[in-house]
C-alpha cells in the first residue's frame, strides 16, 4: 500500500468516529478507582514496580528483578512493566497478591522498553530487537500466557514505543533508528547514519503500510500517543551535538489521514529542553501535547491547534506524564520521587504536588489506569 | 477557547523569562527576581563562553599524562611481550604479566575520559573488551598459523585488548608453570604470536589516542565551558557508578536476595586486580580534577561557600580514596569465600560517598547534566 492510500484509509477510518482501541477499551468496563503504574530505583539501586492509588494516595511496590522502562495497566490490580533496554525480562505484577510473572525474550532478541496490547486484549505485542540481525523486531504473545507466537519486523533499527490505532487493526512504530548491541551495553554504534521511522503495520499480517522520516536524521523517534481520533504525537530525541548544534524541534505530530510535521519552537526557547523529551501525552480537549522534559528540569506544553510550542513549569528531572483524572488536567513525574497535577485548564498552567516519595526515584512514564472526566 | 489557550499570548513574555531561569533550574522559580535574572544571565555567559587558559591546562596536566602513561605502558607491553615469546622462562612470564598489569591500571586512570577519542570508533572497546569472547580466542589459538595483527584485528573487540589478554595470561585453573607450559608446547607457537599481536594491536590504537589529545587542536574536543562541565561531571559520575555497582556491589552481591556472592563478576578477576582497577579508576580521576585544576576552576567560577566546601571536601574523600590500604588479600578469593574484610568495607563506603559527593554537591553547584533517567536517553 502506498502512503497516500494509507492516509486516506487512515482518515476514513478516523471520521468514522472509532475511539482509540485503549480508551473504547477502557470505557467498556466497570468504573474503576484510578491508579497510576510506575518502574522506580530506590538509592540503594533497587528496582521496583509500583501502584499509586490516586484516591486514597497510598502506594504498593512491588520488587522486580530488572530495571523497568514502560507500564502498561492491565486492571485494577495489574499491570505489564517492560524491561528497560537492552532487556532480558519483563514481568506482570499482581499488586493485590504480590505475584511477579517473569517473561523473557528470546534467544538472539532484547525487549526495548515498551508494549501494547490488541483490541480484544489477548495479544501482548513488544519492541524487541534481533541484534544478531541488526533488525527491529515486534514480538506477539499470548496475553494469558506470555508466552511468544509470533513476531514481525519492525522496518527499521531500534523500535522503541508502538501503540494500536483506533481501527485496531494496525500498530503504529517508533524506530529510534539507533544501532545498538548487548555487548557494548546502551553505546550507540551507527549515529552518523541513523534512520529513524514512523511505521504503520498491518497486524493481520506484520505487512508494512506506510513509513514516514523526519528531515533531520539525527531526531530519534521515540515516544508515542495515540489519539482516539488516530493523531499521532512523537516525542524526539536529538542524536547531535547539543553544544554545537541544537535540533529544529523535539515533537512532531501527525493529524490522521496527515504528513508528519515537527511543531514550532524559536531557537532560543529549544535549547532550554536540552534535546530530549521523555515521555509525552495529548489531550484532545485543550488540543495539548504535555511532555516529560527531565534534562531541561521541566514539562513542557506544545499546542497542536497553533502547532507549536507554548511554555515549560520547571519540574527537576521530570520523568513520566499522563492524563489526570480530572479535565484539564495531567499527571506528572520526576526521579526525585514528586507526583504533580498539572493544571492547564485554569488562567495559568500549573504544577501541584499530590505526593513526594522521597527515598524514590521514578523512571520515565506513568501509566495510568481510570477515566479522563 | 480554553482560558488556557487565551492566556497563550500574555504568557510569551513570562515564558521568555522562564527559558532564562531554565537553564539553571536550581535559579528557578515562577516569580524570578531580578537578581536571580542577573544571576542566570552570568552563568549562561560562562556556560556559552570557552576558558581557553582553563582547557589547556586541562588537557595539558589533567589528561594528557593519563594517556602518556597508558602510551608507555602499551609500548612496555609489546616489548614484554616480544621479549617472553623469545625465552618463554618464568621470569620473562612475570615481567609480562606485570607489564599488563601496568597498562591495565593506566587504561583504568583514563576511565572517567570516556568521551571524544576514546569513544570514537568504539577505541575504548578495541582497548579494553569484558568479557573477552572466549569462543573466539579459542578458535584463534587452535590455528596452525602464528596470529598477526591483521587477524585480531579482524577477529572483533572481543579478541582484543587488555581482557583478552588476561584471559590468555591468567587462569585460575592452573599453576603458573602449567600455563607457561602452554607457551612452550606444539600450540605455543600460536600462543605466543597471539598475545604479540594483540599487544602490539593494542599499542597502535593507544597510540592513536594519545595522538588526537597530543594534537594542537585537542581543544576543540570541547565546544564551550558547559561541555567541559557536563562531560568532566558526568563521565566521572559514571566512572564511580560502574565502581560501585558493577565492580563492588554487583560482585559481593550485597543487594542479592539470597546473600550469595559472585566472583567472577569481578573485573579482572583472573589476575587478582580488581581492588587495584578500583584505586586507579579513582587516581585518574583526581589526576584530571586535582591536577588538572577542574576543582579549583569550580571553585572560581561558582563562588560561594557551599561550593568551597564541596569542593574541599571531594578533594579530601579522593586523596583519602587514593592513600587508603586496599585488602591484602586476592579479590577472588576474598570476594568467594565471603571473608570479612575492614579495608573491603572501608572501599565500599568511600566509592559510595564519592560518588553522592558528586552527584549531590558538585554537579549540583556546577549545574551539570546528571541525571537519573537521561544520562543516554531512552
Amino acid at each position: 500500500m502506498q502512503r497516500r492510500q494509507f492516509l486516506g484509509l487512515a482518515a476514513l477510518t478516523v471520521f468514522g468516529g472509532a475511539l482509540a482501541a485503549n480508551e473504547l477499551l477502557d470505557q467498556a468496563q466497570p468504573k474503576l478507582m484510578p491508579k497510576l503504574y510506575s518502574a522506580n530505583d530506590n538509592s540503594l539501586g533497587e528496582h521496583f514496580f509500583s501502584q499509586f492509588d490516586l484516591s486514597s494516595r497510598t502506594l504498593r511496590q512491588q520488587k522486580i528483578p530488572m530495571r523497568g522502562h514502560a507500564a502498561l495497566a492491565l486492571d485494577e490490580c495489574s499491570a505489564l512493566l517492560f524491561g528497560r533496554r537492552p532487556a532480558y525480562t519483563c514481568v506482570r505484577v499482581d499488586f493485590s497478591t504480590g505475584l511477579v510473572e517473569s517473561f523473557k525474550s528470546k534467544p538472539n532478541r532484547h525487549f526495548n522498553g515498551h508494549g501494547c496490547l490488541s483490541a480484544d486484549r489477548k495479544l501482548l505485542f513488544t519492541t524487541e530487537t534481533d541484534y544478531e540481525h541488526k533488525r527491529g523486531m515486534i514480538g506477539v504473545r499470548d496475553l494469558q500466557t506470555l508466552r511468544p507466537i509470533a513476531e514481525y519486523e519492525s522496518y527499521g533499527l531500534d523500535p522503541h514505543d508502538l501503540q494500536l490505532m483506533p481501527d485496531g487493526n494496525t500498530l503504529v512504530v517508533a524506530n529510534g533508528g539507533i544501532e545498538t548491541h548487548p555487548d557494548f551495553e546502551r553505546r550507540k554504534l551507527n549515529i552518523d547514519t541513523m534512520q529513524p521511522s514512523l511505521v504503520y503495520i498491518e497486524l493481520a499480517t506484520g505487512k508494512k503500510l506506510a513509513e514516514y522520516r523526519l528531515a533531520d536524521h539525527l531526531l530519534s523517534i521515540r515516544h508515542l500517543h495515540v489519539s482516539a481520533a488516530g493523531q499521532v504525537a512523537v516525542a524526539l530525541q536529538y542524536e547531535g551535538n547539543l553544544y554545537k548544534q541544537q535540533p529544529s524541534s523535539l515533537v512532531a505530530w501527525q493529524p490522521a489521514g496527515g504528513e508528519l510535521q515537527l511543531l514550532k519552537i524559536a531557537p532560543n526557547q529549544i535549547a532550554q529542553l536540552r534535546g530530549y523529551l521523555a515521555d509525552i501525552v495529548y489531550d484532545p480537549q485543550q488540543e495539548l501535547l504535555v511532555a516529560a522534559t527531565p534534562r531541561g528540569h521541566c514539562v513542557s506544553i506544545w499546542s497542536t491547534a497553533t502547532q507549536s510550542f507554548i511554555q515549560a513549569l520547571p519540574l527537576a528531572e521530570a520523568s513520566g506524564v499522563s492524563l489526570g483524572s480530572k479535565a484539564g488536567s495531567f499527571l506528572v513525574s520526576n526521579s526525585q520521587g514528586g507526583l504533580y497535577q498539572l493544571q492547564t485548564a485554569t488562567a495559568q498552567a500549573n504544577l501541584t504536588e499530590l505526593k513526594l516519595f522521597p527515598e524514590l526515584i521514578w523512571d520515565n512514564h506513568l501509566s495510568k489506569l481510570g477515566y479522563h472526566f | 477557547m480554553t482560558p488556557f489557550q487565551q492566556q497563550r499570548l500574555s504568557l510569551s513574555f513570562s515564558g521568555l523569562l522562564l527559558a532564562f531561569c531554565l537553564v539553571h533550574p536550581s535559579l528557578a522559580d515562577n516569580t524570578a527576581t531580578s537578581s536571580a535574572t542577573a544571576t542566570t544571565s552570568l552563568a549562561e555567559t560562562l556556560s556559552s563562553a570557552k576558558d581557553e587558559v582553563f582547557i589547556q591546562q586541562l588537557i595539558t596536566t589533567g589528561i594528557r599524562p593519563l594517556y602518556r602513561d597508558l602510551e608507555q605502558a602499551s609500548q612496555q607491553l609489546t616489548q614484554a611481550s616480544t621479549d617472553f615469546c623469545q625465552n618463554s622462562s618464568l621470569e620473562q612470564f612475570q615481567k609480562l604479566r606485570d607489564a599488563w598489569g601496568t597498562s591495565m591500571l593506566a587504561w583504568q586512570r583514563t576511565d572517567s575520559l570516556l568521551f571524544g577519542p576514546a569513544t570514537a570508533e568504539q577505541m575504548d572497546f578495541q582497548i579494553n573488551f569484558a568479557p573477552p569472547k572466549k569462543q573466539i580466542i579459542k578458535g584463534l589459538l587452535a590455528s596452525d598459523k602464528p596470529i598477526s595483527t591483521e587477524v585480531v584485528a579482524a577477529a572483533g573487540v572481543g579478541a582484543q585488548g587488555l581482557s583478552s589478554l588476561e584471559y590468555v595470561l591468567f587462569d585460575r585453573e592452573q599453576t603458573t608453570e602449567q600455563l607457561l607450559t602452554s607457551f612452550k608446547d606444539a600450540s605455543g607457537q600460536t600462543r605466543c604470536s597471539y598475545i604479540q599481536a594483540v599487544s602490539s594491536l593494542l599499542e597502535q590504537n593507544i597510540k592513536k589516542l594519545n595522538a588526537a589529545w597530543l594534537s594542537p587542536d585537542a581543544d576543540q574536543q570541547f565546544t564551550n565551558n558547559q561541555e567541559v562541565i557536563d562531560l568532566l561531571i558526568g563521565k566521572a559520575y559514571q566512572s564511580l557508578e560502574r565502581i560501585n555497582l558493577k565492580k563492588l556491589t554487583q560482585p559481593l552481591g550485597n543487594l542479592d536476595e539470597k546473600k550469595a556472592s559472585y566472583p567472577y563478576d569481578l573485573e579482572a578477576w583472573r589476575s587478582g586486580y580488581s581492588f587495584k582497577i578500583i584505586k586507579a579508576n579513582i587516581e585518574g580521576l583526581q589526576q584530571v580534577f586535582v591536577k588538572g585544576g577542574f576543582l579549583a576552576w569550580i571553585d572560581k567560577n561558582f563562588p560561594s561557600e557551599a561550593t568551597k566546601t564541596a569542593v574541599v571536601s571531594f578533594e579530601k574523600q579522593v586523596q583519602d580514596l587514593v592513600q587508603m590500604k586496599l585488602p591484602e588479600v586476592d579479590p577472588f578469593t576474598l570476594v568467594a569465600q565471603k571473608q570479612v574484610s575492614a579495608e573491603l568495607n572501608e572501599l565500599v563506603q568511600r566509592t559510595r560517598g564519592l560518588e553522592m559527593g558528586l552527584k549531590r554537591q558538585l554537579a549540583v553547584l556546577a549545574k551539570a547534566q546528571l541525571g537519573f533517567n537521561d544520562n543516554d536517553g531512552d
